[in-house]
């Protein structure tokens, strides 16, 4: 029995300095070169006024129209999901694809009509994605709670790809966004969890707009991330 | 069809009656306006057919004699001129061709397609009429002939005359009658006594034409655009280009003669048709693609008789309502189904 006890100490200390080695192999903590971080979350950007139109007739006078009725469209907010899985190629820098939905209502307010139609609102539900990709730069140096928080910023693009009700129109563009933002993760092992709060400014051309203009408004996401 | 006159101060309007004239080597029949929104139509058998042109060019001859301030040769200018209008329409495919000078009449029931003059101080509001002839076998279009009434003054000066018809805004109007457009309901009036005063109107085929030296009329509107393309749309067109369909109903039956105007809340353009049943069908055919709001309204800015046969029982009590839904017009298709309610007065 002494003699198993001896075997059994050595087996213990023979296996010590092998499982610091393989810890020393496995690198820096994560996330590192190679790491991967999935998320997902809710996003919202406000909507916005698409302008107002006159439906108005030509007159015999060439300065003066006839107005029928006057529209003022716009676009309700867009309240969504969105998943993202981003590759890091450092400790602080990282590459995400993402993509978004939201379903914001478009309206249309008709009023001042010429034979007095009552004030209406016409509305539809429309589709909103975004296909995109964002660069992410995270400032290690400025981490606190032992490496748990991190601030970040990010920036990229993306393809806008929007559908009217029942997909009877397809309207697309691009948008465009900046923002910064905390990750704050839920423990400090290759694998975990965070939380990830960012908040900046989206910009979209084209879509379901009325006017041909880039329009740029603030956006905010919170989410859940793992690390691996 | 043939436009008719009644005089108002500082104004004329104008309003167009469907007119088929018979002739005696190709039958004919009695117009049944319309299909579409505008789209003229006659009834062949149990059929109604749209009238519309299938060999190009359209050849068309102008009469050798001018009236007091036009010449021939300024006449046939502005007619080609006028012809030159549809023909530039690039979501259309049609053309026409001056054959020549003729001392022919239009009306002359001789197979050609002839536009001159006539005098006619008997049809004190018709200024300028188009007839068809067509053959019954086949429903293609044979002769058609415009005549410009002398016994009302005509110009062709670039900037209009006051007091005088502009040919060229008239002739507009006309060859939209002679490719097969019917009249559009865009556009509001007031009575007044003689006659209406139009307070506005967005096509060229709105029925009461403008005052006198007026030529707004040269230029086609968003509806006329619609409606040439709807019956002569390119292959492009047809693909790019889309409907809205539905029926307009009152205590749950349908409302015959109601106008139900399309308007684009992204080009402003502003495109309308009729409900030509008495389920109060409608379609609005030859849209751009995108967002429309829809406003409904009876048809009380002309004659009755100027859309729809004189017996026709087109409904006017109801009141005008919009939409509350944003319709959208796909590419290449139509969106059906799109029923709007609307109640008595």
């Amino acid at each position: 029995m002494r003699a198993l006890g001896r075997l059994a100490c050595l087996l213990a200390v023979a296996c010590v300095p092998s499982a610091a080695a393989a810890q020393v192999y496995i690198g820096p903590a994560a996330p590192h070169r190679g790491s991967i971080e999935v998320g997902g979350g809710v996003t919202f950007v406000p909507g916005f006024d698409m302008g107002s139109r006159t439906a108005d007739l030509t007159t015999s006078s060439p300065t003066t129209r006839y107005d029928l009725f006057t529209t003022d469209s716009s676009v309700g907010d867009f309240t969504g999901l969105q998943a993202r899985v981003g590759y890091y190629f450092s400790r602080a820098i990282s590459l995400e694809a993402f993509v978004r939905y939201a379903q914001p209502e478009l309206s249309v307010a008709l009023s001042g009509d010429a034979e007095s139609a009552a004030d209406v609102t016409a509305t539809e539900t429309a589709s909103h994605y975004v296909f995109g990709g964002s660069l992410n730069f995270d400032f290690r140096g400025a981490s606190f709670a032992g490496d748990r928080g991190v601030p970040f910023v990010s920036g990229g693009a993306g393809y806008l790809r929007e559908l009217h009700e029942g997909n009877m129109l397809v309207e697309t563009g691009v948008e465009y966004h900046a923002t910064a933002g905390l990750k704050y993760w839920l423990g400090s092992g290759a694998h975990r969890f965070g939380l990830r709060f960012e908040a900046g400014l989206s910009a979209r051309e084209g879509g379901l707009d009325n006017e041909d203009t880039r329009r740029v408004q603030p956006m905010v996401a919170a989410g859940l991330s793992y690390l691996f | 069809m043939r436009r008719t006159a009644s005089r108002e101060p500082g104004s004329l309007t104008l309003v167009l009656l469907p007119l088929i004239v018979a002739a005696a080597v190709v039958a004919t029949t009695a117009t049944t306006p319309v299909l579409g929104y505008l789209k003229l139509g006659t009834r062949i058998g149990p059929r109604t057919v749209n009238i519309k042109w299938s060999d190009f060019p359209i050849r068309y001859y102008v009469t050798e004699r001018g009236t007091a301030g036009v010449t021939a040769q300024q006449f046939q200018t502005a007619i080609s001129t006028s012809f030159g209008v549809w023909d530039a329409v690039d979501t259309a495919d049609l053309s026409a061709e001056f054959a020549g000078f003729t001392a022919a009449n239009p009306l002359s029931g001789d197979s050609m397609t002839v536009l001159g003059y006539q005098n006619r101080p008997d049809l004190d509001r018709v200024l300028a009429a188009t007839n068809f002839i067509i053959d019954t076998q086949s429903g293609k279009v044979v002769e058609s002939d415009i005549f410009f009434n002398t016994a009302f003054p005509w110009s062709t000066d670039a900037a209009g005359v006051p007091g005088r018809h502009d040919v060229q805004s008239i002739a507009v109007h006309e060859i939209g009658h002679l490719l097969g457009l019917g009249h559009s309901a865009l556009g509001e009036t007031e009575v007044i006594p003689g006659g209406r005063r139009v307070l506005g109107a967005e096509a060229v085929m709105f029925p009461i034409a403008f005052a006198a030296g007026s030529i707004h009329d040269r230029t086609l509107k968003a509806d006329d655009l619609a409606g040439i393309t709807d019956i002569y749309g390119t292959t492009a067109a047809q693909r790019s280009h889309g409907s809205i369909s539905g029926r307009v109903t009152k205590n749950g039956g349908g409302v015959l003669g109601a106008h139900v105007v399309a308007f684009s809340t992204r080009t402003g353009a502003l495109v309308g048709g009729l409900t030509l049943n008495e389920e109060g069908g409608y379609t609005i055919a030859g849209l751009e693609p995108g967002p429309y709001v829809l406003r409904v309204e009876p048809l009380d800015d002309g004659d009755v008789n100027s859309f729809f046969d004189e017996d026709t029982d087109v409904d006017l009590d109801f009141k005008v309502q919009f939409h509350d839904r944003i319709v959208v017009v796909p590419r290449g298709g139509g969106v059906r189904d799109v029923d709007i309610k609307v109640t008595a007065k």
